[in-house]
């Protein structure tokens, strides 16, 4: 018989999809889908919350760059720059925690009766533990901060709801499931990294999901890359090999003179994705040190905002280590459907 | 100056054209009609999100039900952000959904594997009485242990491709598009597959 029948045949029974849980993930297609993090401590909202006068509306749209340069660098001359600026280096115990201070701005879509779009913005600190085996791995202390407009989108009440208010939130891994190696990003996983531009490239590309090819799997890549240099600290070694292996992407180019999210001037180098958005990595232009990430649109029509807005900005304001996090009372994995 | 890039997982460049928007057909045009309109999406989700349970559920088996309710909410929400790179030159979404479930199950790859060793080991004739009561409890919805030690002798790639062909029924051509890999190796592999299973199969009967 046909290895394939049998299994076929003796196919083990399927639990029933629990209603309550199938609406939940329904629902929270339709509220959560655009955000960008993966961990579930960006979701934002938390209702309750004194709603703030409306007349705080930014009504202005995102600002647009300009572009044109007197003395263009390449993306290759930046991040070799870049692979050898020196920082102050950290060296952190398994057991203590790498705090990194930033302000992050990403699109919220929310899709319940009326459908809103509004870019959240916060101030955030996160204590993440240098070696993160078990369920809780780190603290985030999060504080909402005026949205602002999604182009074309009036900003909603919901918006508002949390503003001003700190949150200090447990993370951890509640579903018992482990992260595959080659997608980790704790400290203990990043510094076991190749040291090498090749090796550092192959792990990148070892990234990407079924299904990408070509382009895609270079957008993949860059994610990668993007995802290991964000909230968090990478030695320089690994540092080095990284920025080397982005320059190696196909499609890697520079965008002159942008800002991060806290208004600091910068070099991009990023590329364009196929969600119509270019996306860089901002670094400084004297210290060559990464400042932040952005996106802005590059096709309105599949973007779903005009040419030139900003979608997304950060910036990675400060990077310590510390021996504990701050405590957060009850169980984290408590709350669940 | 490309350097080494994992063989198995690349395919030659398709081109990356859109298709006229004559030939959006099916899943292809609710995934292209979302862009615009984010909420039609759930259309997909309504279509499939029972099946992508089932096989989720076979999985991860009937003891990890709430990480088999995550994983079904995750691929969608994933399926949801990567929308835009849709290839919409194919009607059916379902290898594309399965490629971001059996992405989002190997996670919990450790946890499968361990399971399934623990049900292959009742099959073992010197059981002592506890795992022969567990025998009969688990056996009525559970895989049985002969197969469980076939599915654990796997590699994490080999059980990936057999299962999306034997439990959700995915066509040689489908499986090879969820997961990325070239039909040539999804021939080979499925083919090494089968006799790595034979072979612990002859083993234990």
């Amino acid at each position: 018989m046909n290895e394939i029948d049998l299994y076929r045949d003796e196919r083990p029974g399927a639990e029933p999809y629990d209603p309550g849980a199938r609406a939940s993930a329904r629902s929270r297609l339709a509220s959560g889908g655009a955000r960008r993090a993966r961990r579930p401590y960006v979701v934002v909202a938390a209702a309750g919350a004194l709603a703030l006068a409306a007349t705080f509306v930014v009504t202005r749209p995102a600002q647009v760059e300009q572009r044109p340069q007197v003395r263009l660098m390449s993306a290759s001359e930046v991040l070799d720059r870049a692979a050898g600026a020196v920082a102050e280096e950290l060296d952190p115990r398994d057991d203590q925690y790498v705090v990194v201070k930033s302000q992050t701005m990403y699109g919220s879509y929310s899709m319940g009766e009326k459908e809103e779009r509004w870019l959240y913005r916060t101030s955030r600190t996160i204590w993440l533990r240098a070696e993160q085996t078990g369920d809780a791995y780190g603290v985030l202390r999060m504080e909402l901060l005026e949205p602002r407009e999604f182009p074309g989108w009036p900003i909603p009440k919901q918006a508002y709801e949390g503003v001003g208010k700190p949150e200090l939130i447990a993370l951890a891994n509640c579903d018992g499931g482990t992260v595959p190696d080659h997608l980790r990003s704790d400290y203990a996983a990043i510094k076991k990294l190749p040291s090498d531009a090749e090796g550092m490239r192959a792990h990148l590309y070892s990234a990407h999901e079924p299904n990408e090819k070509g382009v895609e799997a270079d957008q993949s890549a860059f994610t990668r890359a993007s995802d290991l240099l964000r909230e968090t600290y990478v030695p320089a070694a690994q540092r080095k090999a990284l920025y080397q292996a982005v320059a190696t992407i196909p499609g890697v180019s520079v965008t002159e003179k942008v800002r991060d999210a806290a208004g600091r001037e910068g070099i991009g180098v990023g590329l364009t994705t196929q969600a119509g958005t270019r996306d860089d990595l901002i670094f400084d232009r004297a210290s060559f040190a990464l400042l932040g990430e952005r996106s802005e649109v590059v096709d309105a029509a599949v973007a779903g905002a005009p040419a030139g807005s900003l979608l997304a900005s950060t910036a990675q304001l400060e990077v310590s280590v510390a021996d504990e996090a701050p405590e957060v009372a009850g169980d984290p994995c408590r709350t669940k459907g | 100056m490309r350097g080494p890039i994992p063989d198995e997982t690349t395919r030659p460049v398709v081109s990356a054209t859109i298709p006229a928007a004559a030939q959006v057909t099916g899943d292809a045009l609710v995934i292209q009609e979302s862009l615009a309109d984010p909420e039609r999406f759930a259309g997909l989700f309504d279509r499939y999100a029972d099946e992508i349970h089932r096989y989720v559920s076979r999985r991860l088996g009937p003891e990890s039900v709430s990480a088999a309710d995550d994983v079904t909410a995750e691929t969608f929400l994933a399926a949801f952000r990567k929308r835009a790179r849709y290839d919409r030159s194919r009607p059916d979404a379902r290898p594309w959904l399965y490629g971001m479930a059996a992405n989002l199950i190997a996670k919990h790859h450790r946890g499968e594997v361990r399971r399934l060793r623990a049900l292959a080991r009742l099959a073992e004739p010197d059981g002592d009485s506890f795992e022969q009561r567990s025998v009969e409890r688990v056996s009525a919805r559970d895989l049985r242990p002969r197969l469980a030690a076939g599915l654990a002798a796997l590699s994490r790639k080999e059980r990936e491709l057999f299962l999306l062909v034997a439990w959700a029924d995915l066509t040689y051509e489908q499986a090879s598009e969820a997961l990325g890999i070239p039909m040539g190796t999804v021939r080979s592999r499925l083919s090494r597959t089968r006799a790595k299973i034979r072979r612990v199969l002859g083993e234990e009967s």
